[in-house]
């Protein structure tokens, strides 16, 4: 019998070791991310609800069928962040006609601009929040990626670069040129 | 939203889903292992190889020919090794950062490390005369090895031009001759009259030779400079040196 305020107070890595012994410890795992993983999928991929829910549902499938291939040394986080980007990421390839719908929302983007972006105050005032999310979806997937990874999932480096697998010189290099890229390109807008 | 979780617990239940076992995610990792060390030794024997040809060939004689050491250069480099070892530094790359960790390091630090331990590697194979054996086999057991890769033979089997080598097969020193096989089996008199002998005192038969000279006839030429074939690694000259 599972209890679940004892289930509460457990790590990530005593949910997955209990997990092993009864399924039913799996079902507190998921629930733990439940929203933060849709939420990432939803914003990473611009897919409707419906098309998230499946991808998710595979994801936490996915997710235990690999549950030994979990590294104590690393977060649980970001372990299962990388396996939702990545299969997120191979259905957008398969179907690449979502990636143009729009999916952050004005909060998100509100806390993309005031982290640490260091810009004028006049540029913020006259772009649109629509005209943002735009160009923020023009971007190439390697850096609308960091962008959302840092800003809206604030993570950090190390954890952006454990989800996808790829050297923390490399992430904080991927997140300065996509801020370049974003501010040259507001200028543009409000120019 | 619905009950993603509740829903995809029932679904592992009724489809049966279990986690793989823990060796399966150890063996693909000991094989990414496996295979970088694998591809690392390759790359080694490849830099080793390239060592040996670019070390057992004459490069003087390109003066001898009027040819300019760039030229020199561009006819005699190793391109089959050459391009063997970028091959497997990147294949080795490939390996690395699928190791669990890999993806950590940058694409610079893991060329450079596998570089390095490939130069070292190759270094003491080329040290033992490993590469020298090898080269050797790939000569005589592949076919079209030595078209491929040009080394030290093709350089002095070049007669029209003034170059041959082979191996001593009769020695006639009363009448100033000397009697060669080539590569291709084909046998040469070697008049030595007028040749500076360069590496020993005394020519003796079996011996492999390197010629400098001009040809005089359909299987005659005439030698300024005899070189004797030294031929061996380092390592295995200085074994040879110790054993005198």
């Amino acid at each position: 019998m599972v209890n679940i305020s004892d289930c509460e107070q457990k790590t990530d890595v005593e949910l997955v070791a209990l997990s092993f012994k009864n399924q039913n410890y799996y079902y507190f795992l998921m629930k733990r991310y439940e929203s933060v993983l849709m939420n990432y999928i939803y914003r990473l991929s611009g897919m409707n609800r419906m098309d998230c829910e499946d991808i998710l549902q595979e994801v936490f499938i996915r997710a235990y069928q690999n549950l030994n291939d979990y590294n104590e040394n690393f977060k649980f986080s970001s372990w299962i962040y990388r396996i939702a980007h990545n299969y997120t990421i191979s259905m957008l390839r398969k179907r690449p006609k979502y990636v143009q719908e729009l999916s952050w929302d004005e909060h998100n983007l509100e806390q993309l601009l005031q982290s640490d972006f260091d810009l004028e105050e006049n540029i913020v005032q006259k772009i649109s929040y629509e005209n943002l999310l735009h160009l923020i979806y023009s971007l190439p997937l390697k850096y609308r990626e960091v962008l959302l990874l840092k800003f809206i999932e604030d993570k950090d480096y190390q954890e952006i670069s454990d989800i996808l697998r790829k050297p923390i010189g490399t992430i904080g290099v991927l997140i300065n040129r996509a801020k370049k890229i974003l501010i040259q390109e507001m200028k543009k807008q409000t120019k | 939203m619905s009950d993603i979780s509740k829903e995809t617990l029932t679904k592992i239940k009724k489809e049966k889903v279990h986690p793989r076992p823990r060796w399966y995610f150890l063996t693909r990792n000991y094989l990414f292992w496996f295979m970088f060390a694998l591809t690392t030794i390759m790359g080694s024997i490849a830099f080793g190889m390239i060592l040996f040809i670019t070390g057992d060939m004459d490069w003087d004689i390109y003066d001898y020919l009027g040819i300019s050491l760039t030229k020199a250069l561009l006819k005699s480099l190793p391109y089959l090794w050459i391009i063997l070892l970028i091959f497997f530094l990147f294949v080795t790359y490939y390996n690395f950062i699928h190791t669990r960790t890999g993806y950590r390091y940058r694409f610079i630090m893991i060329l450079f490390i596998s570089l390095v331990i490939s130069f070292g590697l190759g270094l003491t194979f080329y040290y033992y005369g490993w590469t020298e054996t090898l080269d050797r086999k790939l000569r005589s057991g592949v076919p079209g090895y030595h078209h491929l890769v040009y080394g030290r033979p093709r350089q002095w089997m070049q007669p029209e031009k003034g170059l041959l080598s082979g191996i001593i097969t009769k020695v006639e020193l009363g009448h100033n001759l000397l009697t060669v096989k080539d590569e291709s089996a084909k046998e040469w008199k070697i008049d030595i009259s007028q040749a500076k002998i360069m590496g020993v005192s005394l020519l003796s038969l079996n011996q492999e030779i390197r010629i400098l000279g001009q040809q005089t006839g359909k299987n005659a030429f005439k030698a300024t400079e005899i070189r004797v074939f030294r031929g061996l690694s380092p390592g295995k000259r200085r074994r040879e040196n110790w054993d005198r």
